[in-house]
């Protein structure tokens, strides 16, 4: 995972922390921990997340 | 779905090949040659000698009905050695000592009556199976005619080593007169093999026709020379007795044994001429020499393996998959079954959505078994059991959608009339790859046919590719109201793909090639010239045509009438391959779609000519030389568009065509982005944005949403913002720089997934309206 630590969330004006989020693709809900701020619930995902693990994942649900 | 299925019964996978057909010991081929291939010699001898029983004896008199049968035996080629290879085996196998089972002993009397080759090989099958088995010899000695043609060591040892651990009873000298005498010693089968003009105690005459009988529960059948047969039959039919008898005892059915032709279809491709190995060792005692190791080896390499594998050679999906139609069907079945996949498996789901849909699986088949057909119906299935992952077809659905919506539908009469006699249709792509192509084309069709309208869209078939009935029947019943408030045209098509889909679905409306008219048009006042490379050109026939259609032959008129210097693709004589584009696998497979472009561009070396503009655009995608029959008949260079680009293409035609040739102001702005934001992206972004099935309008939608809702992470490292917003089902994320402008931002990157972030809304204990 990225563990930037620099980012910050514009709205809040915090720096984004690791915290695990809900996801969802094809009826099936999972857990992970990405970057998100902890005032607000504002998350990020890197480039390196959504076409690596993510896509990796929902290749497999795609076949279930 | 269920209506394909019952057409996979006449499956010929599993028939065996000629030569095993044609054995009569049935000797399985590809064992047997698939271990000589490795030089495994004890391998091989092992399946030689379970099938003949008497390995040493059969090599020595086998009549080799397996040579005619070869599909090498024929002019310039020769059949494959496969006694030579047996003796090879023979030769060179040092474990030929036979396995001991231990078996219980069946409580079971067997008579053998009659001690030739035929009579041993079922007591030599049955005492293998542990029955009780008599050998009753008229005469003194063993082996009957054996005796005449051959060295008595040779079957002699060969029965003492095969029946080395099997008990049964021989008796000598000892003649059966009467079956009577036999029943009521307890028997409780008899094989008659009493040989030439032997005693055949009545079984020739039964009612059956066949020489089996039973009687008094005993069974009894005949076989070998008695029946008159060659003495490899014979031993053939002695070891198909001895299932018989098993058969018999187990369920006291008598079916007489009966040799199956193969009903084997090669496909003409695999047809590889070659001359026999010739046998170089003369030490041995055979006339014609025999084979060394290596010999034995390189002429087994020679087998042809035959089996039914036309789907397997002609077909993109199956060669990649790995898998022959009668698993696949097994998988689609799986897959397709109700139930949840926690608890089932379904691994047909991605495969379902690869499938080009070109057809060439039933068109190749000899039995005309229609997997694509079945696949198509497994999609359709999948959408009504709300089953199908929606990435596989959102991107093209929402591109359909796109060309059948105002910005970029058409459908008007032909200028200055009041109905229209023909109509364009030219395809949703053919305009969003390049808008002068239609332009030109409905100019071109105008000088000619002046009372042609125009209906511009799409239509429907990423509907039919998506499994959705319902959409494809709106789209449909949308295409028809239109042809018939032009007062039912006849439509002039430009894309194979859309021809098929009219043919399929809208037999009523009358369809013809735009290649077909323009043939004709040009070949009475002159092709229009133009300066092209001195070079020879393939023509690419798209796979929905067929070899007789009369569009094959316009285009080929077209080039020849251009000067252009074609010759055929060596893979396109009969049929005609997909480019990848036919059935909307890439999402659903990118790999296999980018396997089958590679294969296709590899054809030739030649320049390829086109007449479905999806054909060009996956092989402009590839580097390769390529042209529409369009791009040459009006001098055009082919390009590549991007998604966003096909997008604004096609609101384009419309807008210009409204214009230019009716003389109307476009009533809904072409216009496809809101204007709010304006970004800066470079061309290799826009190529990345594209290569995602992104388009830049969603990308700018993003940008606006993320500034307006100041929903953003902020990176200082980089002095960039980072978001993302749902776009239909896909997150989209933006990265993007901003500038002194308020309204203009640089794009840095764009990516996606399809997962989507839930529970954001709600966050410590308080919801956010993250929608603003």
């Amino acid at each position: 995972m990225d563990t930037k630590s620099t980012l910050i969330c514009s709205r809040c004006k915090v720096k984004m922390k690791p915290v695990e989020v809900t996801f969802k693709y094809l009826k099936r809900s999972f857990r992970h921990e990405v970057l998100r701020c902890p005032e607000c619930g504002q998350v990020y995902i890197p480039e390196e997340l959504a076409k690596g693990r993510m896509a990796e994942v929902e290749a497999v649900l795609e076949e279930k | 779905m269920e209506k394909y299925l019952p057409d996979f019964d006449k499956c010929l996978q599993h028939e065996k090949p000629f030569c095993t057909s044609a054995c009569p010991v049935h000797l399985e081929m590809y064992d047997f040659i698939d271990r000589l291939r490795e030089g495994r010699f004890n391998a091989a001898y092992k399946a030689f000698r379970n099938a003949s029983g008497f390995p040493a004896v059969a090599a020595r008199f086998c009549s080799q009905p397996c040579r005619e049968a070869c599909p090498l035996d024929s002019e310039g080629s020769q059949p494959i050695e496969i006694n030579l290879l047996e003796k090879a085996c023979l030769m060179y196998a040092d474990k030929k000592e036979p396995t001991e089972y231990n078996l219980p002993v069946r409580e079971k009397k067997i008579a053998i009556i009659g001690g030739g080759i035929s009579g041993m090989a079922c007591a030599m099958r049955l005492a293998t199976k542990r029955f009780m088995v008599t050998v009753f010899e008229k005469s003194e000695k063993i082996g009957g005619t054996l005796w005449d043609i051959m060295d008595s060591s040779v079957f002699l040892d060969d029965f003492k080593l095969q029946m080395k651990y099997l008990d049964y009873e021989l008796q000598t000298g000892c003649e059966v007169k009467d079956l009577g005498q036999i029943i009521s010693q307890g028997f409780h089968a008899v094989y008659v093999s009493t040989g030439r003009d032997g005693n055949d105690f009545g079984l020739s005459g039964t009612l059956s026709g066949k020489p089996c009988m039973v009687k008094d529960g005993t069974g009894i059948l005949a076989g070998g020379s008695l029946l008159g047969h060659d003495r490899i039959y014979a031993l053939g039919d002695g070891l198909a007795a001895a299932t018989a008898i098993d058969n018999f005892l187990m369920t006291k059915n008598l079916i007489y044994p009966e040799y199956n032709q193969t009903q084997m279809m090669l496909d003409d491709s695999r047809m590889i001429p070659s001359q026999a190995v010739m046998p170089s060792r003369t030490d041995s005692e055979e006339k014609g020499g025999s084979y060394t190791e290596e010999e034995a080896v390189e002429e087994a390499e020679r087998c042809l393996r035959c089996q039914c594998d036309a789907c397997r050679i002609w077909c993109d999906l199956t060669e990649y998959v790995h898998k022959w139609p009668l698993r696949i069907r097994d998988e689609i079945i799986a897959t397709t079954a109700p139930g949840s996949a926690d608890i089932k498996a379904t691994p047909a789901k991605r495969l379902i959505n690869t499938c080009t849909q070109c057809g060439l699986c039933k068109e190749t088949c000899p039995e005309s078994i229609d997997l694509g057909g079945l696949i198509l119906a497994a999609r359709s299935r999948m959408h009504s059991l709300d089953k199908m992952p929606w990435v596989f077809n959102d991107f093209f659905l929402r591109d359909m959608d796109f060309s059948n919506s105002d910005t970029a539908y058409l459908c008007h009469r032909a200028p200055h009339e009041h109905g229209s006699a023909y109509a364009f249709f030219p395809g949703c792509q053919l305009g969003a790859s390049d808008p002068d192509l239609v332009i030109r084309s409905y100019t071109e069709i105008l000088r000619h046919q002046p009372d042609s309208g125009i209906m511009l869209g799409c239509c429907g078939v990423p509907a039919v590719w998506a499994g959705d009935d319902e959409k494809h029947q709106e789209e449909l019943s949308r295409i028809k109201t239109d042809w018939e408030s032009l007062g039912r045209p006849v439509m002039i098509l430009a894309c194979p793909t859309c021809m098929d889909n009219f043919r399929k679905y809208l037999p009523e409306i009358k369809a013809v090639f735009l290649y077909d008219l323009m043939a004709e048009w040009f070949q009475h006042e002159g092709f229009p010239s133009a300066a092209r490379p001195d070079m020879t050109y393939s023509i690419f026939d798209p796979c929905p045509t067929k070899p007789g259609d009369s569009v094959r032959r316009s285009v080929r008129s077209i080039c020849s009438g251009l000067d252009i210097h074609t010759e055929p693709l060596a893979l396109q004589k009969k049929f005609a391959a997909c480019c990848s584009y036919g059935g909307h696998g890439s999402i659903a497979d990118p790999d296999f779609a980018e396997a089958v472009r590679e294969k296709r561009v590899s054809e030739s070396s030649n320049p390829y000519i086109v007449y479905c503009i999806n054909c060009r655009d996956a092989f402009l995608g590839k580097g390769k030389k390529v042209y529409h029959i369009l791009d040459l008949l009006f001098g055009c260079a082919p390009k590549l568009s991007t998604a966003t680009a096909r997008r604004e293409n096609r609101a384009w035609i419309k807008e210009r065509i409204l214009k230019e040739i009716f003389g109307e102001k476009p009533c809904v702005s072409p216009a496809v982005s809101d204007g709010t934001v304006m970004l800066e992206i470079s061309g290799d972004l826009k190529e990345k944005i594209s290569s995602q099935h992104l388009l830049e309008e969603d990308i700018c939608e993003v940008v606006a949403f993320c500034e307006r809702t100041g929903r953003t992470v902020y990176d200082p490292e980089k002095n960039s913002f980072s978001g993302y917003r749902k776009v239909g089902r896909m997150t989209h994320w933006v990265e993007y720089k901003r500038t002194g402008d308020p309204g203009t931002f640089i794009l840095i990157n764009a990516y996606c997934h399809r997962m989507e972030i839930e529970l954001e809304a709600v966050w410590n204990g308080h919801k956010i309206n993250i929608i603003e």
